[in-house]
């Protein structure tokens, strides 16, 4: 299966697309056979190894992690997942710099769009962003590589396509629709007129909704200007009309009441909480009355130092440090102290994993995803 | 002289200098894993020569580059490559192997341990 094609996505050489279809099944390889092998050698090995020494077993993730690097395989096996995640990115990018000055001509808006795209050249990068490459991702989403640029946007699509080894779909939209899904089942009354997706990176997240509810006006916006040009271009391309602006969550330039649903996916595991708090605060200030806040809830709470431990590779390895902030945060109370009624708050509670990223998020590993959470304004 | 005397491989003098540090395994796994890549790429390539050789083409350059695998060829290729990851990386299954069998195999020591009392002991009708 591979990638629908659309206006602005790289094309590949015969060897290009075979060094990405490697780094995909490197991915595969290390999700799906050396990462839970991992448990294995833990369970029947380590723990036992660490039980004998200690007279009782681990007690805190800090143990854990010490009994488990005793391990060869262990530390082999955590390696090769930092190589593959390094290697996919560099692969995916060096085909995307030889093509970039056709990506961007080919990603000009034109005139007969049928949605928008807004820069801001003076949008402060917050620091957070601009002091971790998130997923090791050199660049992260708002590098700009030149005028009218896309490099970071084609890079996020080539790159989660093979990083899910093509889990995501062929539009690398499957978190998306099934967030839409979810809602609509959920609520099959609620029919918002004005969506905002907040973080829409490429738009993987954010055409779902126009899908989902074709009648209303979707906005997508995300602190990088190369993610915003390309995710435009891309929904030109798919004949998705949105309006796409580079703008931060915390603080966004729409007016007070502007929108019946402010939603994110993937975005708050990598804001630091205080943030988070303030992107709490911007929504309930960006909802008029019966309104809905809507995001993916993370990973779910961890049962236990070994669990909490064997879930949280991406914290360790992949460069995102905020991911653990938002694991320990009550989102109810969060909620709550943005101004959302305390009894309003809902949530899908835990669902199977979309998405194979939180690994303990995988089938294999026999994880869930928290699923979702939300409120409304009275 | 009749016979070639066998070249020397090792060069006197002092002992060969210590160049890398621990941590730096971690980077020659980095050019390792790039280099497996390197050889799949290479391997997908061959199987493009042979798919077009088999439809009576020549592989030429603008042959291998417009060349689409079908479906089937796809995921033969995907197989292949796997199968290749799991040969390379085998010897790091072997704890894993250990810990799926802990404490269910019978212990070498303890088997020879019984063959010598065995042996040592007279042969009964
Ligand atoms: C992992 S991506 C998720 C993209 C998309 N929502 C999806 O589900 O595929 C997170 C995105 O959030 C954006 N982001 C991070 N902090 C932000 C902020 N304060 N305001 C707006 N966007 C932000 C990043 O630039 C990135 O594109």
């Amino acid at each position: 299966m591979a990638q629908t094609r659309h206006a602005v996505l790289p094309e590949q050489t015969h060897d290009e697309a075979a060094r990405e279809e490697y780094c995909g099944t490197l991915r595969k390889f290390f999700t799906e056979t050396l990462w839970p092998g991992t448990r294995e050698v833990y369970a029947g090995l380590e723990r036992p190894r660490f039980e004998r020494e200690h007279g009782r077993p681990p007690m805190n993730v800090r143990e854990v992690k010490q009994a488990i690097e005793h391990s060869f395989y262990y530390r082999a096996s955590n390696l090769v997942g930092r190589c593959a995640q390094e290697l996919l990115w560099d692969t995916v990018g060096e085909s995307i710099e030889r093509q970039l000055p056709a990506l961007r001509a080919k990603a000009k808006p034109r005139s007969e769009a049928r949605g928008s795209v807004r820069i801001n050249p003076d949008l402060a990068i917050p620091r957070y962003v601009d002091s971790v490459d998130i997923h090791v991702m050199p660049g992260n989403f708002h590098t700009e590589r030149g005028e009218d640029d896309v490099y970071a946007g084609a890079l996020y699509d080539r790159g989660v396509y093979h990083f899910a080894y093509g889990g995501m779909g062929p539009e690398n939209d499957k978190l998306g629709v099934a967030m839409a899904g979810w809602l609509k089942s959920r609520f099959p009354d609620f029919q918002p007129k004005r969506i905002l997706d907040m973080g829409c990176g490429p738009g993987f997240s954010t055409l779902p909704w126009k899908q989902a509810y074709p009648d209303a006006e979707v906005h997508g916006i995300d602190i990088g200007a190369p993610t915003i040009r390309y995710a435009h271009a891309r929904a030109e391309s798919l004949g998705v009309p949105v309006h796409f602006s580079q703008q931060d969550a915390v603080q966004t330039d729409f007016a007070d009441g502007s929108f019946d649903l402010v939603t994110s996916c993937l975005l708050t595991h990598e804001m630091p909480v205080h943030l988070i708090r303030r992107m709490f605060a911007e929504t309930y200030r960006l909802l008029g009355a019966g309104g809905m806040s809507l995001i993916d809830g993370g990973a779910p709470p961890a049962d236990g130092p070994e669990e909490e431990f064997f879930t949280t590779w991406f914290n360790r390895n992949a460069n995102e440090p905020f991911s653990a902030g938002l694991r320990n945060l009550d989102l109810a109370e969060a909620f709550a102290t943005a101004g959302f009624p305390a009894d309003a708050f809902f949530t899908s509670g835990a669902r199977d994993a979309v998405y194979l990223k939180g690994m303990g998020g995988t089938k294999q590993a026999g994880g869930k995803s928290a699923g979702y959470v939300g409120t409304v304004k009275r | 002289m009749s016979e070639n005397v066998a070249r020397p491989r090792v060069a006197k003098g002092p002992k060969r200098p210590r160049y890398l540090r621990d941590a730096e395994l971690d980077r020659f796994m980095m050019m390792f894993t790039a280099l497996i890549g390197e050889v799949s790429a290479l391997r997908d390539r061959l199987a493009t020569h042979e798919a077009l050789a088999a439809q009576g083409q020549i592989a030429t350059a603008e042959a291998i580059e417009s060349y689409r695998p079908s479906p089937d060829d796809e995921s033969a290729r995907g197989i292949a490559r796997e199968a290749m990851l799991h040969r390379v990386f085998r010897v790091l299954m072997e704890e894993l192997e250990q810990a799926r069998t802990a404490g269910n195999d019978a212990d070498l020591d303890a088997v020879l341990a019984e063959d010598d009392a065995r042996s040592a002991s007279p042969v009964t009708a």
